[in-house]
């Protein structure tokens, strides 16, 4: 009988992640202490490979001070269309495994997903998809990530930064109380040094102690927040996983250098706009419900119109056709146009369509 | 009086377009007739002509806002009304018992013509029996305007048999009626569902026949009752062959109370939240038992006492389409007919030919 999981989540968190990238690139960075930096003397180090971290170099510290704790640290400079594009080859592998609603990126290096409806059915456990998403990061993308398997975010997190790098930790239903016991106050979210003192002066320094605590004495030291913090100890953090929602809407539009009354000339640029806006869906995974197009007339006055589908397209021509449609209906005839845009709204996550049809 | 007028200039201010690039189109023309008073507003494809009796001491004719006027005639009380235009100004002025009104006006002249009946095809049909066959069959019409022939129902004439159809593609409705009186006349003609949405409003209570007329140039249609008109133009386009997805044979028959299985649909279709809105129908036990469940909601399973006939079955549908053909079928007993979970079912009242709906069922591990 496989153990019950009411909610399985994972924190997935890239090892070293800026550094990684760097090393992963450029075979001569492997095995030396790396740090990514700004160009400015003030310059703080963003992220430090772990070579660096035995030296004691660590993130926010100024460039200076760890260079002197560490001659040999090499330092370079941060490329975040690099970072951007590992990132999204990582959440590709997520989205595998869960969908986009399900996956909450923190940073670039770190995401929460819900694997829930993944595992309800028994064929696979948590513990074997954290598995398979750290093969395929590895092999895919070639970066390490630690992996925390818990019922809550909460949890998850603890267990991902228990074991780094390269670590997978699982905490069972029902041991997550056992699993933070020995852990620092500081890993409870909430818990700022101001907080931390004044438990610390009640004598509560890791959480187990805090779990424990008389509830009451607790809020009349803190406040009710003090019970919501005691929760948190006991493991007890029903927090979704917040996913991403598609954008509201994504638009383009062109100015023309002189006023079009040519209806030809509307439309191509319309067809432009309309594939150059499929592309950008594409790249979202999203699909539109709505396409809406905007006109400028010369008088600078605004013309809009909107055409809905029923079902959520991102099909270039289908999004060319409602334009021109939408165009129509703002009955323009040969007036001229400074300007026209095509938008789209109503964006979703695609769900497979089992909905048949009766003409196909 | 207000009462009257406040109605009509309800209906007819159903053409205006919310967002126009005409100004004018959001003036209503009012014109004084022998006949009464003549109101009437367009969007450019839809116009909306209504009378309202009055006695008429000049006639002449203006536009004036839409809005403005329909929601002040409404605050009226129900007393006479006089309407007097000074056509210098172009100001209508508005007394009502202690209210003395003036609306700035724009002249007729600048109001776009609208369409009339030429020599066309004529036929004529019951008007309420119309209006139910409208009823029954534009709620399967498409909102999706990316297929513009599919946001229209299909009006096939021949000589006396009229025969509408709407399908969105998952789902179809089928309505045949006779005419009371037709030219001989053979046409295809796809009327645009916006249009015939509002034909009850602007045309319920006027007589009891309504004669649809087809411009000759077979690209507008005016449908007339009394003494008021709905025109519209006609969506260009092939429509899909219909005929080839209504069933013609099923493997199960199942035949239920409709508002038992109306009340049934819609309780479990509250636990029916995903995307397809999918409630599942399984035979069995001498009934129907209807299940829906989305996992962060909750789940609901119901029987429903039921005459079954053939092999026992399960399917599932979008339950929106379901209750959609529910809500018209106007028979006390429903027959569903179904032939496979992956084949077409038929909804209709038991033993009628009239009046088919064909669902596209939804695919789902049962």
């Amino acid at each position: 009988m496989p153990i019950a999981w009411p909610r399985a989540i994972l924190h997935v968190d890239l090892d070293a992640f800026y550094t990684s990238v760097h090393q992963r690139d450029d075979t001569s960075l492997r095995g030396k202490p790396v740090a990514v930096a700004g160009a400015s003397r003030r310059a703080v180090v963003m992220g430090a490979s772990y070579e660096a971290r035995a030296f004691g170099v660590h993130s926010a510290q100024p460039i200076h001070e760890a260079q002197q704790l560490c001659p040999e640290l090499v330092v370079v400079r941060p490329e975040g269309a690099r970072y951007r594009e590992a990132s999204r080859q990582v959440h590709g592998v997520f989205r595998r495994f869960a969908s986009p609603e399900k996956i909450e990126g923190v940073a670039l290096d770190e995401a929460y997903l819900d694997i829930t409806a993944r595992v309800r059915h028994g064929t696979s456990t948590p513990e074997d998809v954290a598995r398979r998403i750290k093969f395929m990061v590895h092999t895919e993308v070639q970066l390490t990530a630690s992996v925390g398997v818990a019922v809550s975010k909460l949890v998850a997190k603890v267990a991902s930064g228990s074991r780094k790098p390269d670590g997978l930790v699982v905490v069972q239903p029902d041991t997550e109380a056992d699993f933070l016991a020995p852990f620092p106050i500081a890993v409870i979210p909430g818990i700022g040094p101001k907080t931390e003192e004044r438990l610390r002066l009640m004598g509560i320094r890791r959480v187990g102690d805090l779990a424990t605590y008389d509830t009451q004495r607790l809020v009349q030291a803190l406040g009710t927040g003090g019970a919501v913090l005691q929760r948190y100890a006991q493991g007890r953090d029903r927090n979704p996983v917040d996913g991403s929602r598609p954008p509201r809407t994504i638009s383009a539009e062109t100015t023309f250098e002189h006023d079009v009354a040519d209806r030809e000339r509307i439309e191509e640029a319309v067809r432009d706009l309309s594939n150059r806006l499929t592309e950008r869906l594409q790249q979202a995974g999203v699909k539109a419900r709505t396409v809406y197009v905007k006109v400028k007339l010369p008088d600078f006055r605004l013309v809009s119109r909107q055409v809905s589908r029923t079902s959520p397209t991102d099909d270039a021509d289908v999004i060319f056709r409602a334009a021109r449609s939408a165009l129509e209906k703002s009955h323009l005839e040969s007036r001229p146009v400074r300007l026209v845009g095509v938008g789209l709204s109503g964006l979703v996550h695609p769900e497979p369509d089992l909905q048949m049809s009766l003409f196909d | 009086m207000p009462g009257p007028l406040g109605q009509a200039l309800q209906a007819v201010s159903r053409a205006i377009s919310a967002r126009t690039t005409l100004p004018i189109l959001n003036n209503i023309l009012v014109s004084a007739t022998d006949q009464g008073l003549v109101l009437t507003a367009t969007n450019l494809e839809i116009g909306i002509r209504k009378l309202v009796p009055a006695e008429i001491s000049e006639e002449g004719s203006t536009t004036v806002p839409a809005r403005l006027l329909t929601d002040f005639v409404s605050t009226l009380p129900d007393q006479e009304l006089s309407l007097d235009l000074d056509a210098s100004t172009q100001t209508l002025g508005l007394r009502c018992a202690r209210f003395d009104t003036h609306i700035k006006c724009i002249e007729a002249e600048e109001f776009p013509p609208s369409p009339r009946p030429d020599e066309g095809d004529r036929l004529e049909v019951p008007l309420e029996e119309m209006l139910r066959a409208v009823e029954q069959t534009q709620m399967a019409a498409s909102t999706d305007e990316a297929r513009p022939v599919l946001t229209g129902v299909l009006f096939q004439i021949q000589g006396a048999n009229l025969t509408l159809a709407a399908t969105d593609g998952h789902r179809l409705a089928v309505r045949k009626l006779t005419a009371s009186r037709a030219d001989d006349i053979e046409a295809s003609l796809i009327v645009p569902a916006r249009a015939l949405g509002e034909l009850g409003r602007a045309l319920k209570g006027e007589g009891s026949q309504l004669e649809i007329i087809i411009s000759k140039a077979r690209n507008q249609v005016f449908f007339r009752a009394g003494s008021a008109e709905v025109n519209s133009r006609l969506i260009d386009g092939n429509y899909p062959n219909y005929s080839q997805v209504v069933p013609t044979k099923s493997s199960t028959v199942v035949s239920a109370s409709t508002t038992d299985m109306i009340q049934t649909v819609r309780a479990v279709s509250l636990f029916a939240k995903d995307s397809a809105n999918v409630i599942r129908i399984k035979t069995g036990n001498g009934g129907l038992v209807l299940s829906a469940t989305t996992n962060e909601v909750g789940d609901s399973q119901a029987e429903l006492d039921a005459g079954l006939e053939g092999t026992d079955i399960q399917i599932a549908f979008n339950a929106r389409y379901v209750l959609d053909a529910l809500n018209v079928l106007e028979a006390d007993k429903v027959e569903l007919l179904f032939n496979g979970p992956l084949s077409p079912g038929l909804i209709r009242p038991p033993g009628e030919e009239d009046y088919v709906y064909v669902i596209m069922p939804v695919r789902v591990a049962m």
